[in-house]
């Protein structure tokens, strides 16, 4: 991080006053607001730029890249963000790729503005490897589509501005847009573990426009998606390993600091070693994503780092919680916050396992050739 | 002095052979156990299991390993740990059982006939309900630390101080604790074992929430809190090794392989709701695990071998602890793990049935590793006490 360009440098800044001045990791408690967050609190980031970020300049945007925006979420990750900046960019990703003139021209100045929410409706399964097969269908009528199919882990919540919708023509899988006020959709949210909230959703013939960008730009973004996703759960290792490493320092027992038992020590070394990997994973694979030009490279660079991320969080959250003996299972003590919102960022768009099955799945056969 | 036993006072359990012993409780537990209450995630309230622990103790069955004398059943180790399994192979939840397992049995050993008489015949009928009292704000794992100090008032002690993370203490009529009642002698010698009625002026009980939502344990505060002499256990001062040579026993219990067993029978359901149970690389994950809790078995049946042969535990028994609840935490994690988003849901999530608490095992797992002595306080204990590696 000592290469940082004067331009990241600022914007790492910038989040990082924002993260001291308004966010702290109870403020993820009971946020059972409508949508699941808190619209002031959404407002203060749009005025950061935050949603900007990915939205081209001519769209009134920042025009700034994956990696500007991952450094910013490595700072706002830190005490916990109990705010939709991920999923939102994810849609902005699918819109700013995928979507005709017109509808661009409407949403992205807004969305950059912090002003619409979209979301995409992609999931259908809970577990395996989320996305792969499609069973929501889209009917063509006329000039317009018809979806039926339910899609869950919908994010966020509700308040839509519209849904960006992952559906099967038939033949092919293609991506449609629902206006949030659409007749035909029914949602139902679900609490997670961290007190975010996710929606089911079900669309029972719910009138949908088709954008011109298939599969391959929904893999784009889901790609983006990915890797930005890690590096909130990158912000999030940082958050509690520095609680840790601080009650390591302070608690004592046998009259000493009990960071001074070897034991904790090892272990702690083995935290930050995992912190370390997935700062420098999550670097290398947003370059890669970048620079790549398919999108099953994107998707293989993000599987890489998500793996990685979703692995150290867990570990680090948990070993957080094992070093801080008794009170660490309390309701009351912040460190619990991290180990649960740690469960839900793993999980969401496909935890370590499933990234690793999605890696394999993306790379190509090794030859047999060369032994013949 | 009578002890309550309103049925089952015929039978003597300790005559029967183990093959039919086993069949009894089995028998017993099918037709008296409560459905409803079968496998519960959570440890269960006082309110939930009260009819449960009046069933067991009018059959006389609620103390296993008290002498018939005392109102138990007088099983012998072997026939006690057949007890335990067949609870939980039935999926019997733990009625609050600290004055069962703790304090009947020292009080046996080790206290008055006036405590006795005080004591057991309310803990047999459930109106006496015990919590531990060890754990202080800066005694956790170095527990001989404790400060909540005692001091001598004519024929009563003067208690002030804080105990922490009591489990349902506020359910507790009761607890025992350790106090200190010599501040000038070296630590584990100034620390004497005291029973004190919950309802004293002068005692605040402040229930906490867990990670996972229960209020299961509890702050006592203790403000000038008068406590008759009489009430010491064993010697003044002598607390210490009594209190090491009931967490010796309590780890059998704690590293017992239920845990891991139930967590992997919900990992198999599990498996076979997200469709994953054909898929060649769960097989192999599960096998593993599989191996790992009948190994755990294994490793339990050697040291209840030891208890059931009347031996003694030795330091060795924090074996059984780190790998009984290590064990239990790998297949919580891989429940986690093949929940996929389904770990995104706190509570039931949508599937099979009735739903699925994907997070009930990972958060049971994490003070599992922490109560009863830290994992790394049991490591501690090997490398020294077992193993003979110098002292730092
Ligand atoms: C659910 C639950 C129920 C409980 N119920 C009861 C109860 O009913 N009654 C009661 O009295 N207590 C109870 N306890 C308390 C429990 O026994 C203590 O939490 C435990 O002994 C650890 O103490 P501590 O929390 O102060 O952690 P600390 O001792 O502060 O430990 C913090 C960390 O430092 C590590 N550490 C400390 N010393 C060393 C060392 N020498 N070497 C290496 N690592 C070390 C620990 O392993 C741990 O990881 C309960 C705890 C929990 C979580």
């Amino acid at each position: 991080m000592t290469n940082l360009s004067e331009d990241r440098r600022m914007l790492v800044d910038s989040a990082r006053a924002f993260a001291e001045r308004h966010l702290s990791p109870d403020l993820t408690r009971k946020q059972q607001l409508p949508a699941g967050y808190d619209p002031t609190l959404w407002s203060g980031l749009a005025e950061l730029g935050v949603p900007a970020m990915l939205v081209p300049e001519d769209m009134g945007g920042l025009g700034l890249t994956l990696s500007d925006l991952a450094a910013m979420l490595t700072e706002l990750g830190k005490p916990l963000l109990p705010l939709p900046v991920v999923p939102v960019a994810f849609a902005t990703l699918a819109l700013v790729h995928g979507a005709d003139k017109d509808l661009r021209e409407r949403l992205l100045p807004a969305i950059a503005a912090g002003e619409a929410l979209p979301a995409v409706a992609w999931q259908e399964q809970l577990a395996g490897l989320p996305g792969t097969t499609v069973a929501t269908t889209a009917q063509e009528n006329g000039d317009r589509w018809q979806l039926t199919g339910t899609k869950s882990m919908v994010l966020p919540a509700a308040d839509w501005t519209g849904l960006i919708v992952l559906a099967s023509d038939g033949g092919e899988q293609g991506l449609f847009w629902v206006e949030g006020d659409a007749a035909g959709i029914a949602t139902e949210p679900l609490a997670g573990p961290d007190d975010s909230l996710s929606a089911t959703v079900t669309f029972e013939m719910a009138e949908a426009i088709r954008l011109p960008g298939g599969r391959d730009v929904f893999d784009t973004a889901l790609a983006g998606a990915t890797l930005l996703a890690s590096a909130e759960l990158l912000g999030l290792i940082h958050g509690a390993m520095d609680l840790t490493l601080d009650y390591l320092g302070t608690r004592k027992q046998f009259g000493t600091a009990i960071g001074a038992f070897q034991a904790l020590q090892h272990r702690a070394v083995d935290m930050h070693l995992a912190r370390v990997l997935t700062g420098c994973s999550l670097e290398t694979a947003l370059e890669e994503a970048e620079c790549a030009t398919t999108s099953a490279d994107r998707l293989r660079a993000a599987s890489r780092a998500k793996a990685r991320a979703s692995a150290s969080a867990l570990q680090v959250t948990k070993e957080a919680i094992q070093m801080h003996g008794g009170i660490g299972f309390t309701d009351e003590h912040v460190i619990g916050r991290y180990l649960k919102r740690a469960l839900v960022l793993q999980a969401w768009l496909g935890n370590a396992a499933e990234q690793r099955r999605r890696y394999a799945a993306m790379s190509r056969p090794r030859s047999t050739e060369t032994t013949a | 002095m009578t002890y309550p036993r309103t049925q089952g006072s015929t039978t003597d359990w300790t005559r029967m052979d183990d093959a039919a012993f086993r069949a009894a409780v089995r028998e017993f537990f099918a037709r008296h156990y409560p459905e409803n209450l079968r496998y519960a995630s959570a440890r269960l309230r006082l309110d939930e299991v009260r009819d449960w622990y009046a069933t067991l103790s009018e059959h006389g069955w609620i103390a296993p390993s008290w002498p018939q004398e005392y109102g138990g059943m007088g099983l012998d180790p072997g026939k006690h740990v057949i007890f335990v399994e067949e609870q939980e192979a039935h999926g019997v939840a733990r009625v609050p059982d600290h004055g069962i397992i703790m304090v009947g049995p020292l009080l046996i050993q080790e206290g008055t006939d006036e405590q006795r008489a005080r004591y057991l015949p309310r803990i047999l009928s459930g109106e006496e309900i015990w919590c531990q009292g060890y754990s202080e704000p800066g005694a956790g794992s170095d527990l001989a630390n404790v400060r909540t100090a005692a001091v001598r008032d004519g024929d009563d002690y003067i208690v002030n101080g804080q105990k922490t993370w009591s489990t349902l203490a506020q359910d507790g009529t009761h607890m025992f604790m350790l106090v200190r009642t010599d501040q000038d002698a070296k630590k584990q010698e100034g620390i004497s074992f005291l029973l004190v009625d919950m309802t004293t002026p002068g005692i605040t009980v402040r229930p906490m929430k867990t990670l996972a939502g229960h209020e299961e344990f509890c702050e006592v505060f203790f403000d000038d809190v008068r406590v008759p002499a009489a009430n010491i256990v064993g010697e003044v001062n002598r607390g210490w090794s009594i209190a090491k040579a009931l967490l010796t026993f309590e780890r059998l219990f704690l590293g017992s392989p239920k845990l891991a067993q139930s967590a992997l029978s919900r990992l198999g359901t599990l498996a076979v709701l997200t469709g994953q149970n054909d898929d060649p690389v769960f097989r192999e994950r599960f096998a593993g695990l599989e191996m790992d809790v009948a190994d755990l078995n294994a490793l339990y049946r050697h040291f209840s071998g030891i208890v059931k042969a009347g031996g003694k535990l030795g330091p060795d028994i924090s074996l059984q602890k780190i790998y009984g609840t290590e064990t239990f935490s790998r297949i919580a994690d891989a429940i986690v793990e093949i929940a996929g988003t389904g770990a995104m849901i706190g509570g039931r999530a949508p599937l099979g049935d009735d739903g699925f608490d994907v997070l009930a095992a990972f958060y049971n797992a994490r003070p599992a590793t922490i109560y009863g002595g830290t994992n790394e306080i049991q490591r501690n204990i090997v490398a020294t006490a077992v193993l003979d590696l110098p002292r730092r």
